[in-house]
């Protein structure tokens, strides 16, 4: 399994990408997404919270779209 | 998640709707008997049960009077009532938030009252009130409807009462992670008769509607578990303030982040902890301290939505309805002249990017965990 415990700028430009495709999206096609593309095993609830994390950034970052459901906002 | 339980009457009363055949809403079943029983707990005249607090704010919207060409004063930290306003053809202003609140001002509040204003929304922000009998003197004063979203602040004392009772209409939310929870649904209060009658004119309707209403009443399911978790959520509360608490005096320790302050006559029914980032001012880069509050393990949020809601794109592109403008942007009836911009509440954009959030609806011990959690992402961040 691949660690997810420290912010990156890859992985989370990796996360974002995926979710703007995506849109609205959940966090277990963004884990299977992330497989398929990068190669990265990572686990659901650690990806999640590193999810989280994401909707503190700016001014691109996660938000909420609705239960268990991800978009990307960009507030530039 | 809380530490809301499910295990008391919960099937005995579900399977009583279901064993009745009478599914949908009912005056003389569960549906009358939660709205009696938040009407007799908030010590109001009526309680309205909705499918959802946002549908129980759009027909507030609708009965304080705001339609095309009308203002409504919205909370710039949320965008809800906002939105609201948009369902009623309504044009959103802001008033700014105090900034050792972060609640609405009511001097902003006073000072945005325009002769388009019909309503003024405010939030009872994470479970802190509002000064909301100053607010409901401005409304009064420039009379319009003063809605309080307590959708943060179930049972929620201010002064002599509970928050929901000062303004003309309170709307509690009973949707998935608030103070109690039936999945979805809400509570309007309200003393007055004919705010009653408006709201409940649009949220159900026979075969042919007086106006345009629609269906956000609330099932007899959702009654039947309301019913039973409005007397464990008292308790709930209790323990999400020793949670507080616990939280507050890790940040009380520390002199770069600042503690939200709590006024007199104000109570507390704690939703989500939040403090001010200021380590800006003592050479504390942000990013440092977000690494660190990450490598903790715990859910922390750093600058909740980052900007005020009139700088999200509903408000400033023409989007909300098929692209055609309305109703901000080439509204015919409107006759003001409020200009959505940079700057509009200062406040609000400088404490926003610096709000450092957490949840801190849990048992008293997970609080202790999640304290333990921050002193360690600031002591991380200072050795940096």
């Amino acid at each position: 399994m691949d660690d997810l415990s420290k912010l990156s700028d890859e992985t989370s430009d990796r996360i974002m990408t995926i979710v703007e495709e995506l849109q609205p999206v959940g966090a277990p096609r963004v884990r299977e997404e992330l497989a398929r593309r990068h190669g990265l095993e990572v686990e659901l609830e650690p990806l999640v919270r590193y999810m989280e994390m994401l909707r503190s950034g700016f001014p691109r970052k996660l938000a909420h779209a609705g239960p268990d459901a991800w978009g990307v906002v960009d507030l530039g | 998640m809380g530490i809301d339980t499910f295990d008391g009457k919960e099937i005995e009363y579900l399977q009583e709707v279901l064993a009745s055949g009478r599914l949908s809403g009912q005056a003389d079943g569960f549906k009358g008997k939660v709205e009696a029983a938040f009407a007799e707990a908030f010590g109001v005249k009526h309680a309205i049960a909705g499918n959802a607090a946002m549908s129980l704010l759009i027909a507030s919207v609708y009965a304080a009077g705001a339609g095309a060409g009308d203002e409504v004063m919205c909370d710039p930290l949320v965008q809800f009532h906002a939105i609201s306003a948009l369902w009623q053809n309504a044009r959103p202003t802001w008033a700014d938030v105090c900034a050792d609140t972060w609640l609405m001002d009511p001097e902003s509040a006073r000072a945005n009252i325009t002769p388009q204003t019909k309503a003024i929304c405010c939030t009872h922000l994470w479970g802190q009130p509002c000064e909301v009998d100053a607010l409901r003197k401005v409304a009064d004063d420039a009379g319009v409807v003063l809605i309080e979203d307590c959708a943060h602040a179930m049972f929620l004392p201010y002064k002599e009462k509970y928050v929901g009772t000062w303004g003309h209409i309170g709307v509690l939310s009973l949707c998935q992670g608030k103070h109690m929870t039936t999945g979805d649904g809400g509570i309007a209060l309200t003393d007055d008769d004919e705010l009653d009658r408006r709201i409940r004119s649009i949220i159900a309707f026979g075969e042919s509607p007086p106006h345009l209403a629609t269906v956000f009443r609330m099932t007899e399911m959702t009654a039947a578990v309301a019913l039973v978790q409005l007397e464990k959520v008292k308790g709930y509360i209790e323990e999400y303030r020793k949670s507080y608490g616990v939280l507050e005096e890790v940040v009380s320790g520390c002199d770069w982040l600042q503690s939200r302050v709590v006024k007199d006559g104000c109570g507390n029914s704690p939703y989500i902890f939040s403090c001010l980032f200021r380590g800006d001012e003592k050479g504390i880069e942000v990013e440092d301290f977000k690494q660190a509050l990450f490598e903790t393990g715990e859910n922390f949020n750093i600058g909740f939505t980052q900007v005020p809601a009139y700088k999200y794109k509903l408000f400033t592109q023409p989007m909300a309805y098929q692209n055609k403008g309305c109703p901000l942007h080439n509204c015919p009836y409107y006759e003001g002249d409020y200009e959505y911009k940079d700057g509009l509440c200062p406040t609000a954009e400088k404490i926003l990017p610096r709000l450092v959030n957490v949840n801190c609806m849990i048992a008293e011990g997970d609080a202790k965990r999640v304290a333990d959690a921050l002193r360690r992402a600031i002591a991380q961040t200072e050795g940096e």
